[in-house]
């Protein structure tokens, strides 16, 4: 079972995705609701990968993940970038922050845990 | 050569007379007879000029003598010879004041002759009768005097008179007496005088002969130079005249004396009826002044004015006139001109001219003319406005201290380009420099002005588009606020409702279940539709950047038809696929979202069992994608329109279909993005062919994502239908 760190700061967002990767039954699934305390969670629990919203109020997503590879407990935990943006040469943004990743906004509940094994190369 | 001229009866004597009197008589070129017909005339004149005073005073002076020797010998008959006494000093005191000097001197002369004869006759005849002695030789002597004069022999004449003479002579040597010898030296001295008298004359005859033949000669050489002269002179004149494109008429006082036909033309009547007319003739001014008045008024100088003819024509003339002589009186030449053709021309250029002016001022645009040199000729006011200058401030600049922010013109400018080559260049959201340091967006067009094939300058039409970019800006903050707002909540309502939907959170009554699945169906309909919007607003923006990279026709159709092919199951619908291996240059995630839309699209307007056809070809340089139905068809006038965002053939189709009515939009901004195209080919009967060309070698080299800035001007300034979406990318 791995375990999926969600940051969002939209409760809703965090518990459908929550929900969806929970009854896939391979993923173990916390949540922090702002960019630092999902910093301090991840330090705290080294998670497998974290799913990381784009856009928060104070701390944004490339924020949050620009400090998690400043700080050596998250520096290595495999980042996906959640977002609704579409922009062309947002994946590269990302990937060039050092994120393995996106997903996008709306996701399919029934197929995310799917999404997160094939962006990660799990399957 | 009045013949009384020498009226003393005395000639000058010229020394070279002789001379001058033979050379007449033996050549020229004068007849012999005409000659002397001519001589015998000339004679005549002046003999009765020269014998007239001659005669009467030696009647004077013998009837003095004789009324003196009658008195003395005391003889009572003297008193009968005072009439003659005093008809003589009569004529001879006429003469001699010259009173008779006059053409018709001869003949008076020859008149107061006769009377003077009859006074002496008369005389004669008186003392006949008294006295009744010698003075018959009187008489005798007047009637030969008298007849030599009416027969004009001059030698008979004074061969009577020696021979009265000699008889005188004869009667005193018989009868010696006082009286006789007074009538003896009367007769002697008539005689004498008058030979002197006709010598005299017949000398001057010939000298006026001689002086009249030169003369004649001379005056006749000078007459026929002097009369050819004229006769050209007149000719080239006349030339001139007629042939003057300008009317010409010659005036003196008011009244016309010549008008050549350019004239007559002008003012609608033959030149004949003008002649000799009054200037009114011609018609009037407006305000009713003749042609004269109106000159008058303007000082002669050139002067135009409405004039309205006599025929009635309301002509534009203009008139100039200039003083001058004629015939040796003032007279005034005057040259008119029918202008009104000329002024209807200027008064339509003037038009166009305030018009043009009008436009250009009114013209929100900012307009540039340049020349060669790329320096600024003209500026409208709005260009002044936009560049924050004054417009006159704008003359001669050079465009690129003008316009360029750094004042330096790039090598790629397209002004200078269309100044030196005459390329047409529009070019998109460039920035003009402005004095206040901050460059101002633009659009602007710069098109060559051509004189005969030749670049002589540039029009470069421009137009703030700094309020544009700001609405720009905060559609595209609203579209990304939009992108964000929306699709949080739309992703946990859609995440909540298909965990619900699928069965994952248990058993829900079947009602609850269909209720779900109808929230959730439209909760993806509502995802669909911003992301649509969302992706037509980029497209329409500019804002996609295409990542082109080599795609397999037939690996994208593959996707595409997977993708699909649900929905196609759903619907009862037949899809088939033949597509070759064709790789091109495209970005594939956006050739499969068309591909995509294109089959949703058929298989939603599919029938029941219908069949749907996804074909992939190589059309010459392009890649030719086909997707089929079997669909109701399109009409004709719609095919175009469908492609336009929010357009459905039937606003009930997209609650029936889930469509947004942006598909068929993207579809084309997406083709138009790669260089290529897309349309529609349909029938009632056999349904819809949608096709897609994009070119094998991918999109033009420019990338539509990027700035505007860059745009490739060609391709902006020859797209006059640049309404798609897409910058730069229009067909």
């Amino acid at each position: 079972m791995r375990h999926v760190l969600i940051i969002d700061d939209d409760e809703d967002i965090r518990e459908v995705a929550q929900l969806s990767l929970e009854i896939s039954g391979r993923f173990q699934v916390t949540s922090a609701a702002d960019g630092q305390s999902g910093i301090e969670a991840a330090a705290r629990d080294r998670p497998d990968v974290i799913l990381l919203d784009y856009m928060m109020p104070e701390m944004d997503g490339p924020a949050t993940l620009g400090a998690m590879r400043q700080r050596a407990e998250t520096r290595d935990v495999p980042i996906l970038i959640l977002t609704a943006r579409t922009a062309t040469g947002l994946e590269a943004e990302v990937r060039g922050l050092g994120a393995q990743g996106l997903v996008e906004k709306p996701f399919d509940p029934l197929t995310l845990a799917d999404l997160i094994d094939q962006r990660m190369g799990w399957t | 050569m009045a013949p009384g001229a020498t009226g003393s009866g005395r000639p000058p004597r010229q020394p070279g007379r002789r001379r001058a009197a033979k050379a007449p008589l033996l050549g020229g070129d004068i007849g012999r007879a005409a000659y002397k017909r001519r001589f015998r005339q000339e004679c005549r004149t002046e003999m009765a000029t020269a014998l007239a005073p001659l005669s009467s005073g030696l009647a004077v002076i013998y009837t003095i003598l004789l009324v003196l020797v009658l008195a003395f010998a005391d003889r009572g008959d003297w008193v009968f010879l005072l009439p003659l006494t005093a008809g003589s000093a009569f004529a001879f005191f006429l003469l001699r004041l010259g009173v008779l000097e006059s053409p018709r001197a001869s003949r008076a002369t020859i008149a107061i002759l006769l009377l003077a004869i009859l006074l002496v006759l008369t005389g004669a005849a008186l003392q006949l009768t008294i006295t009744g002695n010698a003075t018959h030789t009187t008489a005798l002597g007047i009637v030969a005097l008298a007849a030599g004069f009416l027969v004009l022999n001059l030698f008979a004449l004074i061969l009577v008179e020696v021979l009265v003479a000699l008889s005188f002579a004869a009667a005193v040597w018989l009868n010696p007496s006082a009286e006789g010898w007074v009538q003896a030296g009367a007769a002697l001295a008539f005689t004498i005088g008058v030979s002197f008298v006709v010598f005299n004359v017949r000398m001057r005859g010939v000298r006026r002969m001689a002086e009249l033949r030169i003369g004649d000669e001379r005056h006749k050489t000078v007459l026929s130079r002097s009369f050819n002269e004229a006769q050209e002179s007149e000719r080239r004149f006349r030339m001139l005249s007629t042939a003057a494109f300008e009317g010409i008429i010659a005036l003196r006082g008011e009244t016309i004396r010549d008008i050549n036909p350019a004239g007559a033309e002008i003012f609608g009547r033959p030149a004949p009826e003008l002649v000799g007319a009054s200037t009114a003739a011609l018609g009037r001014t407006e305000d009713g002044r003749t042609l004269l008045d109106a000159l008058t008024a303007s000082g002669h100088q050139v002067e135009e004015f409405p004039f309205r003819t006599l025929t009635g024509a309301l002509v534009d003339l203009e008139a100039r006139s200039r003083k001058t002589r004629f015939h040796g009186e003032d007279a005034l030449v005057v040259t008119v001109r029918d202008v009104t053709e000329r002024r209807r021309h200027e008064m339509e250029r003037a038009r166009l001219n305030r018009q043009l002016t009008l436009i250009l001022e009114s013209t929100g645009e900012g307009i540039l003319g340049l020349d060669a040199d790329a320096r600024v000729t003209f500026a409208n006011p709005a260009a002044g406005d936009i560049l924050g200058r004054p417009a006159e401030a704008l003359d001669g600049m050079d465009h690129a201290t003008l316009l360029h922010p750094d004042h330096a013109c790039p090598p790629e400018c397209p002004i200078r380009d269309t100044v030196v080559k005459g390329q047409t260049h529009a070019v998109i959201a460039e920035r003009f420099a402005t004095p206040f340091g901050k460059p101002i967006p633009v659009d602007y067009v710069s098109a060559p002005m051509l004189d005969q094939q030749a670049v002589v300058g540039a029009v470069v039409a421009f137009r703030d588009i700094s309020e544009r970019l700001e609405v720009e800006r905060l559609k595209d903050q609203f579209v990304s606020v939009v992108s964000h707002e929306l699709k949080t909540p739309l992703t946990s309502m859609q995440g909540a409702l298909r965990l619900v939907d699928a069965g994952k959170l248990g058993e829900i009554p079947p009602q609850a279940a269909r209720m779900i699945h109808i929230a959730t169906e439209n909760t993806a309909r509502l995802i669909r539709l911003v992301q649509d919007i969302l992706d037509v607003e980029r497209f329409r923006a500019g804002r996609v950047m295409l990542e082109p990279e080599p795609v397999d026709a037939k690996a994208v159709a593959e996707r595409a038809y997977d993708t699909m092919k649900p929905l196609a199951d759903a619907r009862s619908v037949v899809l088939k696929k033949r597509v070759d291996h064709i790789t091109f240059q495209a970005d594939s995630d956006r050739v499969l979202q068309a591909l995509t839309n294109l089959l949703s699209n058929a298989i939603k307007f599919s029938p029941d069992k219908g069949t749907v056809q996804l074909v992939g070809q190589r059309d010459g340089d392009h890649i030719r994608f086909e997707v089929r139905d079997e669909g109701p068809g399109i009409p004709a006038d719609q095919a175009e329109r469908i492609f336009e965002r929010f357009h459905q053939l039937d606003s009930s189709h997209a609650r029936k279909f889930g469509g947004t009515g942006l598909g068929l939009a993207i579809c084309r901004a997406i083709a138009v993005a790669h260089g290529g195209t897309i349309h529609v080919e349909s029938n009632a009967r056999r349904g819809s062919t949608f096709i897609l060309r994009l070119p094998i070698d991918g999109p033009d080299a420019v990338d539509p994502g990027t700035e505007p800035t860059a745009q490739s001007p060609h391709r902006a300034c020859h797209d006059a239908q640049a309404k798609t979406p897409v910058h730069g990318r229009s067909t």
